[in-house]
């Protein structure tokens, strides 16, 4: 090899080719894609849906939520006038648990 | 294929459909994979970080805008992957010995007469692999995979000027060393062109 200097004019082109030539053709293994349909599965096992389908869950978990204490809440202000206050705090035991089975019932019907 | 096929795609794995996961895993796998494998130089590695990146569309699916390009965001989890490697295995680069044995008995076959081709690659690419894990990886985005300096900001989550910065220092520092290798010889330099 001769001891003559790069012309350095043309690096940016020298560099693009290396790096360029050094990867070209290389591919990975379709081993990666099944690895990925794996890993998918086995989250999906734990987690029935993927991120994006549990949003309408909530959503309907909460709206059912606020429409149960829509109805209620009147019943609340006739219950402070006319009940004593152990039926006060049976009741209100009754309608919680009664709130918080309607997002369950739902969810088990789906 | 289009940017907006790019968000029905999306769509389509928010509603938990792997088709649609796997038609832009097909798209972008080779682009991620050899973006992973010039920053680790590790094949093995490149495809652990390829699949992680696919594993991170899929859980964050809900958080990817389906209007911007994807490009930008799969490299920007590649990078932050590739970083993680390199701290992990508490390397960064392979010995020059290795790099030159890979390039020859490398899945290309070089013909006899593009031995100087080879040996200036060998060149440029020790040079390249010398840079820090910083300037490799500006380097890597901004030579091989074209993105824009704004694209690489984006990337690397820093500012433009940060960007012009490590180029120009990574650019100089390869200057210089290619310029001390007096092995050299301006025709094999003028071979690539």
């Amino acid at each position: 090899m001769s001891s003559h200097r790069i012309h350095l004019d043309e690096i940016d082109k020298l560099i693009r080719w290396t790096l360029v030539d050094e990867v070209a053709g290389e591919e990975p293994s379709p081993q990666v894609w099944q690895n990925i349909q794996a890993k998918i599965a086995a989250r999906s096992q734990a987690m029935p849906s993927p991120p994006g389908m549990r949003r309408p869950w909530r959503q309907l978990a909460s709206a059912l939520r606020v429409w149960a204490s829509d109805i209620i809440a009147p019943l609340n202000t006739s219950w402070d006038l006319r009940l004593t206050p152990q039926e006060r705090s049976y009741l209100i035991w009754r309608e919680s648990l009664s709130l918080a089975m309607i997002p369950i019932t739902a969810m088990l019907i789906y | 294929m289009s940017l907006s096929e790019d968000g029905r795609l999306i769509s389509q794995i928010r509603q938990g459909n792997i088709l649609a996961l796997k038609t832009l895993y097909e798209k972008y796998k080779g682009q991620v994979y050899r973006t992973a494998l010039a920053v680790t130089r590790d094949r093995e590695a490149a495809e652990d970080i390829l699949q992680d990146c696919f594993l991170k569309v899929y859980t964050h699916i809900d958080k990817l805008d389906g209007s911007l390009p994807l490009s930008p965001w799969l490299h920007r989890v590649t990078v932050n992957l590739s970083y993680n490697w390199v701290k992990k295995k508490h390397r960064w680069l392979q010995p020059l010995e290795e790099v030159i044995e890979q390039l020859i008995a490398g899945p290309r076959t070089l013909p006899e007469s593009a031995l100087e081709r080879g040996e200036l690659q060998g060149i440029v690419q020790k040079a390249i692999a010398s840079l820090s894990f910083e300037h490799r990886v500006v380097i890597v985005l901004f030579y091989l995979d074209g993105f824009s300096l704004n694209e690489i900001a984006y990337i690397l989550d820093c500012p433009v000027g940060t960007v012009k910065s490590r180029l120009h220092y990574a650019r100089l520092t390869l200057r210089r060393k290619l310029e001390r290798d007096r092995r050299l010889s301006p025709e094999v330099a003028y071979e690539f062109s």
